[in-house]
């Protein structure tokens, strides 16, 4: 019964609670209430901890070999870094109504999957390698730090608004929008050196698999888009100055596309990379 | 008068030039070219890459093969404008990397201890304090101050005041330029891969050496397994292989998925496996009479070995195998179309008294197509037994140690660029009565919320 299945499932309710949680404190503003959705979220984390270790039992290997693990694992890195923001900027905790909500969102597509892209299979030869846990950790907290940017970006959008009509809004709670824009550099800045890394450590794992370090297969060619979708993204801020909407609107093109290299060419595009 | 022609030429002739110069230093070039090797490479992904002709038309239609054709969509990745376009972001790689070069040294060399208090104060971070005592006593509190935030600092006296220059982190400013050129070194790297990297599948059967010209030596299968899981899928796939070098063998290694093996920098890559398409292990002859039907015999052939039929005066030999059997009409030849076993069929030469009276393909899929004229016997191809092939990924590429040259310096680079932020502190120490007058001032590159906290804190320490 105690499965990692059953985990799951906990997991779910209580991110969905701790969103809630989150979203009402932006708006009725009881410390409580924040306390609460914090404790949720802390605790839903070491449950998701937990389906991972489960996971990894049950298999017996690291538990990254598809889509539905691979996105137990996005969901405990994207919470990862909210508690990191969260126990840093203490008063910046109106975040979570977005970041935790992304969180469980990447549960719930988890939990729609068919079963037979939930259930254990044995690893594939290509897949029986050390690699796959370095390859996957480091582009997952790319990802990871992609997400959490792109839930920046879209507070950003809100807030920039609400701060231009000058009027008191719903959004009042949310930091400045200079503090958004900050931050939703710093996670790009994070989330680009990961996403590289994890090309390269898939670049030398395919050669050491393959005898080839590139072959343009959809996985691969995607993974390229997005990195220069970034790239441009850093010429954009750091070159040409840009900041603010223009960034913001970049981030969330950025994860679009994220979602579509992670998702879409999984479902869409056929390839090597057919497992996730 | 001709000299002055002369120099007229020459502007016009550096107004192309630089005009040139400021086409390939252009944002816009870049931009241009990155969303064009974006659509290609999404074009590559759309459209199925490498599948034959035929198989366009069936999917896409005539028109659209046309244009397929026409732009190389069927291999995007290798087709002319595709290597244009990468060339031309490393052209323009170059050209700016060399137009930022010295305004991003001089950032990271210049150590600026020439300047007034007014520049001081047209920082965006500055203030001025006034601080209790001489202006030695000041300069020591702010050098003590600077150094506890781990800055380098240059401090200089002037008959009126005393200047100071503080930096850390400048390495920083390196990072974008490392991380250019890594890319530029990466993309050498797979201009090497390709012009002269060598990369190719080859089945290999069980005990046959074969001949490697990269790298003169010869390598051998001597066995071939696959293991399963307990639910019939494949768990892994295993060849046994030796080197023969100069009539020696020299070692041998079991290789299997993601544990290749490498001698003289040639790499072999334990890829796939399949059934043999162009040869038999044994080939199964069922011999009929004409005239009644009867079944006459039950032959079982070695590939390429003849035997003679017992109880006849017939002599078989079952000579080519096609797992696949096609012919091509114009260049009159038999070849096989795939690896798989779609249409089997073995080439038998056929003996009677002796003489060799036909030698057709007899297909596993239609038998007795084509019945022998000149014998009064039918020969249908039963049956077969193909060999197992281990398929081998065999590579030797020098590109690839400068891409993973280039990806390291690329990481190194991105770190220093992203972590590493170059803040730079400029003071003017000035009398005052019984006082002195700090004036201070500072500049970032990059995290200017960090600075500006450390700036807070700075001068809260006074």
């Amino acid at each position: 019964m105690f499965n990692s299945f059953f985990f799951f499932d906990i997991i779910f309710w209580i991110y969905l609670a701790a969103a809630c949680c989150y979203i009402f404190y932006m708006g009725i503003k009881k410390e409580g209430l924040g306390h609460l959705a914090f404790a949720l979220t802390f605790i839903g984390w070491l449950l998701n901890t937990v389906v991972l270790v489960v996971r990894w039992y049950e298999t017996g290997r690291a538990p990254y070999a598809n889509l539905y693990e691979t996105m137990v694992l996005l969901s405990w890195m994207i919470v990862a870094g909210y508690i990191a923001i969260e126990l840093k900027y203490k008063k910046l905790r109106v975040l979570g109504a977005i970041i935790v909500s992304i969180a469980f969102l990447a549960i719930g597509a988890a939990a729609m999957l068919p079963y037979r892209y939930q259930a254990i299979e044995p690893l594939i030869p290509a897949l029986q390698s050390n690699w796959l846990v370095l390859h996957v950790v480091t582009t997952f907290i790319g990802y990871a730090g992609f997400a959490i940017a792109f839930g920046l970006g879209i507070m950003y959008l809100f807030k920039e608004r609400a701060e231009r009509s000058g009027r008191k809004s719903f959004f009042d709670r949310f930091p400045s929008s200079e503090i958004l824009d900050d931050m939703n550099y710093k996670f790009i800045a994070i989330g680009f050196p990961f996403v590289t890394l994890g090309i390269i450590l898939g670049a030398i794992w395919a050669n050491y698999a393959w005898g080839g370090y590139w072959s343009w297969d959809p996985k691969e060619t995607w993974s390229l888009i997005v990195w220069f979708i970034y790239a441009g993204y850093f010429h954009g801020r750091l070159v040409r100055g840009w900041k603010g909407r223009k960034t913001a609107y970049f981030s969330i093109i950025g994860f679009t596309a994220v979602i579509f290299l992670y998702w879409g060419v999984s479902f869409v595009l056929p390839g090597l990379h057919a497992y996730a | 008068m001709e000299t002055l022609v002369q120099t007229e030429v020459n502007t016009r002739q550096r107004g192309v030039l630089s005009k040139v110069y400021d086409f390939f230093s252009s944002v816009k070039l870049a931009v241009v070219v990155f969303f064009l090797l974006a659509a290609g490479s999404i074009s590559g992904t759309l459209i199925e890459q490498g599948l034959s002709p035929q198989e366009y038309i069936a999917n896409h239609g005539e028109k659209w093969y046309y244009w397929i054709n026409l732009l190389s969509l069927n291999n995007v990745y290798h087709s002319w404008w595709f290597s244009v376009l990468l060339a031309l972001l490393a052209l323009n790689l170059a050209v700016c990397l060399s137009k930022r070069l010295p305004t991003i040294w001089k950032a990271y060399y210049v150590v600026d201890t020439d300047f007034t208090h007014n520049l001081v104060q047209n920082f965006k971070n500055n203030t001025v304090i006034q601080y209790p005592s001489g202006m030695e006593e000041a300069r020591g509190k702010v050098v003590d101050i600077l150094k506890g935030k781990k800055y380098k600092i240059w401090t200089e006296n002037n008959p009126n005041d005393i200047t100071i220059f503080a930096a850390k982190g400048r390495i920083g400013r390196l990072g974008s330029t490392i991380g250019h050129i890594s890319i530029f070194i990466i993309l050498i790297g797979a201009v090497l891969s390709s012009a002269i990297g060598f990369r190719g599948f080859y089945p290999f059967y069980e005990g046959e050496s074969v001949f490697i010209p990269e790298g003169n030596f010869y390598v051998m299968v001597e066995k071939f397994w696959i293991d399963y899981y307990e639910n019939g899928g494949v768990k892994d796939y295993f060849s046994k292989m030796s080197v023969i070098d100069n009539g020696k063998k020299v070692f041998t290694k079991t290789i299997q998925v993601n544990d290749p093996l490498q001698y003289k920098g040639v790499w072999f890559y334990q890829s796939s496996y399949g059934q043999a398409w162009d040869r038999l292990d044994k080939a199964f002859i069922r011999i009929t009479d004409k005239k009644s039907g009867r079944v006459v015999a039950d032959e079982t052939l070695d590939f390429r070995k003849e035997k003679l039929i017992a109880g006849t005066d017939l002599r078989l030999n079952a000579t080519n195998f096609l797992s696949d059997f096609a012919y091509d009409s114009e260049s009159k030849q038999i070849y096989a179309k795939s690896g798989e076993q779609n249409n089997p069929a073995a080439e038998l030469e056929i003996y009677e008294g002796g003489e060799l009276i036909a030698k057709p393909w007899i297909f596993y899929n239609y038998p007795n197509m084509f019945p022998i004229e000149k014998s009064k016997y039918n020969f249908i191809l039963s049956g077969y037994i193909a060999p197992q092939y281990s398929g081998l990924q065999i590579a030797k590429d020098p590109g690839v140690n400068l891409v993973w040259v280039g990806s390291f310096t690329l990481m190194g680079g991105l770190f220093i660029s992203f972590f590493i932020f170059h803040r730079r502190i400029w003071i003017k120490i000035l009398p005052s009565e019984r006082s002195s007058l700090v004036y201070i001032g500072g500049l970032t590159n990059k995290d200017t919320i960090g600075f500006e906290k450390e700036m807070k804190s700075i001068i809260g320490s006074f």
